[in-house]
């Protein structure tokens, strides 16, 4: 947490854009320093706020089975039976995660096509204009629902069908994918489009080859991107008893088989990996974009190039498509059916009229304040992840003067990197529920084992996307300096820690937003914040209360949303 | 700006892809809505996963089995991963009989109406927690509630959230022994399941904690786990528990005199005829008897007590 180009920067550089006063090198001191101040006082708090309980916070008892837990990897479960349990497993949870991307890209085209500019052939009128005031105001309320509770609220009227597994994903996912597909369009270059329909070519038609082909590229990576996002998902969304290999493992450890908890960890790290790496390529074929761009608001640049790899593993992800929807017997009967229709008037009659939870404002406001501590140790548990092992995990290219140096250290450094890089993809691959049940055998529940389990599944995340950021930044500067006879620990110093500082704190803020709604999926199993609250009510059908908790929770993320972004703008600016 | 062309193929392509899914979705209709249906000539049976998953995947099929050959029904199996989500399968029509604990049968009869307590074990009636600790713990067992306030100090585990036996009724003698929750060290544990909490204090993962008395002498016959440093503190008095719950739309679905049918099978279960008796074993129980709705007012009127009934 030391290095840091702090979100205080805000005020003055929004000023500087208009009035443009004089930036001191004491002002920007200052900056830095009541921003740190602020960031240390939050962490401050929050760290009190943990810590601060009546009783015992380590459960020194479960260190024993921790142990036996982590005795038991060199010993994984390998027997056939088991083995063909996992692979169906796999294939269930790529199923949902493939099926849940598809509905999402669905649910974002037809969101895209009514909130973009670009598709209207007039500037749209004020009917037009209701629609999508009230259009975007549902974008952010079903997005700032985490999936697992969709998956819950699912589950209440669809039972067990795989279908809500499918509807978890596609649904939140959805609404994200419309806001940046969107974007997307209205960023591409308008004159095609504008010369068709001056031409008198049809609406469908104009768009279709004037305004789409320009933008598929990026339209197709955020697809790969929400992808590699939903067999996460997928996996975290086991829990909820829809099957997939978050479901085995959650039985395997209700059943404390800790042999089979680490055949499961490795076969949900291989699946994730290859995705990852299948996913990261096409990303990198198709467009120059990161995942803190697309939450950003910013979309990024097409490539010019044009990639067999991208386009045969389109054609890939299309068959594969299909098949999916063959293998996992998903039926919309669930949807339509008269059952569903039933269950869903009662479960809406049930969630209103909105009541406090037992204990009231007293209670909620508690959960409230332990999911935004819970959120800001779990940054800073991730934070110090990538400290760690970001540096180790990212290529440093060398200077161009001690090439023989260079080669003389790059095999330690391989190693080092391929390890470092298999520690994040650990970290961000075994689902924060397993990281909570894990975090629950030495600490007894309460903030702590909550921030713990996140800090190190969002650790992972965060550690990669710094680790590339610092990958592709210019090394100029520092040539520059050392060419011009600086030493080479200075010339690091100040040519590469201000821009690296700063692309951390960027993706760490985006994280952080990220983190706040992901506190629920912890919550659920155990730990504490409003997530705890919402699996407690809604294990005794205390719906009214679950609709509060729904309000605050969307609050809540709602709120950090918009300040991280805020901060971020204006730091970038 | 470059060729289209490959963008074009990829266009169509995917156009092309969402026809052929939209037809799918046409095709696979019919025959997964009545798997969707659940009860489309099947009986789902489920049960609270009060214990190890792989015990209840060695009871409940078998159990299936005798149900299936004693009544003509084809008898499915649906495990779950958590109380609660029974008791959704339940309400949503998933599972047409479930065994529930005293507890989930309430919640679940609120949410649908019309089910019926139709039989539960012999010893259900007057069913027993018992608190056990880790010898480490240094705690001396005691022979009433008010002996529950040694545990000031420790770590304590429950089972599930929803059991009856494992959190409902522990807690309620909890209050009357004069323990508050918040005297325990730490926030008490939510182990899971029966099973979980007998290791858990086992291998020391929580001083004390409470289980289902069942459960917990078979833990001591099985002998899977090292109970050398368990000690039982105290059995606390009997209320009744677990049973056998139907939803009032059976035989509509399966049949007039479906649900009769079904609890005479269970009734009928004999510990003299060697295939029943595996089952009975398995449940810890020498035969079913009938019970009704009224026998769980007790456990009623404590979760109500304990709010844990919306």
């Amino acid at each position: 947490m030391s290095l840091d180009t702090r979100p205080a920067d805000r005020p003055a550089s929004t000023r500087a854009a208009t009035e443009r006063p004089r930036v001191t090198a004491r002002r920007v001191a200052l900056r830095r320093l009541v921003g740190t101040g602020l960031v240390a006082l939050v962490v401050g708090w929050s760290l009190v706020r943990s810590l601060s309980t009546d009783g015992a916070l380590v459960n020194t008892g479960g260190l024993r089975l921790l142990g036996r837990l982590l005795a038991a990897v060199g010993d994984p479960a390998t027997s056939p039976d088991f083995l063909r349990i996992v692979l169906d497993a796999a294939l269930t949870t790529v199923v949902y995660a493939a099926l849940g991307t598809a509905g999402a890209l669905v649910i974002g085209v037809a969101g895209a096509l009514v909130l973009s500019d670009a598709t209207w052939r007039h500037p749209p009128g004020r009917v037009v204009g209701a629609i999508r005031l009230v259009l975007r105001g549902m974008l952010v309320g079903v997005r700032a629902i985490h999936e697992l509770i969709w998956a819950l609220l699912f589950v209440s009227v669809l039972g067990l069908d795989p279908l809500v597994a499918v509807l978890a994903i596609a649904v939140p996912f959805g609404a994200q994918t419309a806001k940046v597909f969107a974007e997307i369009l209205d960023a591409a270059p308008r004159h095609p489009v504008s010369a068709m329909r001056a031409s008198g070519a049809r609406s469908a038609a104009a768009l279709a080859y004037g305004l789409v082909p320009a933008a598929i590229p990026l339209l197709l990576s955020y697809a790969f991107y929400r992808f590699e996002c939903a067999i996460r998902s997928a996996v975290v969304l086991g829990v909820v008893g829809v099957g997939g290999l978050g479901q085995e493992m959650v039985l395997s450890l209700q059943s404390r088989n800790w042999d089979e908890v680490w055949t499961l960890v490795a076969a949900v790290v291989v699946l994730s990996g290859v995705v990852d790496v299948w996913s990261s390529k096409v990303r990198g074929d198709l467009a120059v974009v990161s995942c803190s761009d697309w939450s950003g608001g910013s979309t990024g640049t097409p490539r010019g190039n044009r990639s067999s790899w991208a386009r045969w593993s389109a054609v890939f992800a299309a068959v594969g498509l299909v098949a999916a929807w063959f293998a996992s017997g998903v039926s919309w009967a669930g949807l339509v059916s008269a059952r569903t229709r039933e269950l869903t008037v009662r479960l809406v009659d049930d969630l209103l009229p909105p009541a406090l939870p037992p204990g009231g404002w007293s209670v909620l406001g508690g959960a409230t304040l332990d999911t935004l501590a819970m959120a800001v140790l779990a940054m800073v548990v991730a934070v110090g992840v990538t400290l760690v092992v970001g540096p180790l995990a990212t290529r440093v290219r060398p200077v161009g003067t001690d090439e023989g140096a260079a080669r003389l250290t790059r095999a330690p450094r391989l190693v080092g990197r391929v390890g470092a890089r298999g520690v994040l993809l650990v970290l961000r691959s075994v689902p924060p529920t397993v990281w909570a049940a894990l975090a629950l055998l030495v600490l007894f529940p309460g903030v702590l084992p909550g921030a713990v389990a996140l800090g190190l599944y969002t650790g992972g995340i965060l550690g990669r996307l710094v680790a590339e950021a610092w990958e592709s930044m210019d090394t100029r500067p520092r040539d520059a300096l050392r060419a011009a006879g600086v030493r080479s620990g200075l010339a690091a110093l100040v040519a590469v820690l201000p821009p690296s500082s700063h692309q951390l704190v960027t993706y760490t803020l985006y994280r952080f937003e990220i983190c706040v709604r992901d506190t629920a999926i912890v919550g659920v199993v155990g730990a504490a914040g409003l997530g705890r609250l919402f699996a407690e009510n809604l294990s005794v059908f205390r719906f009214s209360a679950v609709t509060t908790l729904l309000l605050a929770s969307f609050a809540v993320s709602a709120a950090s949303e918009v300040l991280g972004r805020r901060i971020r703008r204006a730091i970038s600016a | 700006m470059t060729p289209s062309l490959p963008r074009r193929h990829v266009l169509i392509g995917s156009v092309g892809v969402l026809a052929l899914a939209a037809c799918g979705a046409d095709e696979t209709a019919s025959p997964a809505a009545e798997a969707g249906d659940g009860t489309g000539g099947t009986l789902v049976i489920s049960a609270i996963p009060d214990q190890d998953p792989e015990k209840l995947g060695r009871l409940y099929p078998a159990l299936a089995a005798l149900l299936a050959d004693a009544t003509g029904l084809e008898v499915t199996y649906q495990p779950v991963t958590d109380y609660p989500a029974v008791v959704r399968g339940f309400e949503v029509g998933d599972i047409g009989l479930s065994w529930m604990g005293g507890l989930t049968g309430v919640q679940a009869r609120s949410r649908v109406p019309g089910a019926r307590a139709i039989a539960q074990r012999d010893i259900d009636a007057d069913f027993h927690s018992v608190f056990i600790a880790n010898t480490a713990a240094g705690i001396a067992p005691f022979t009433d509630a008010a002996g529950l306030t040694a545990l000031a100090g420790h770590s304590f585990t429950f089972g599930s959230e929803t059991s009856t036996s494992g959190r409902l009724m522990p807690q309620y003698f909890m209050e009357q022994g004069g323990l508050a929750v918040a005297d325990l060290k730490g926030e008490p544990g939510f182990s899971g399941s029966h099973d979980a909490t007998v290791e858990a204090v086992a291998s020391g993962s929580f001083e004390v904690g409470a289980v289902n008395e069942q459960v917990w002498k078979a833990a001591q016959e099985a002998g899977e786990v090292d109970l050398s440093e368990v000690v039982e503190l105290w059995r606390t008095p009997g209320y009744a528990d677990y049973h056998w719950l139907a939803r009032p739309d059976l035989d509509e679905r399966l049949g007039e005199g479906t649900t009769q049918r079904i609890t005479d099978a269970l009734l009928a279960l004999d510990a003299a005829d060697p295939r029943d008796a595996e089952v009975l074993d398995l449940f810890g129980a020498t035969t079913f008897v009938p019970t009704e709705n009224a026998n769980y007012d007790q456990i009623e009127s404590v979760a109500e007590e304990l709010g844990l009934l919306a």
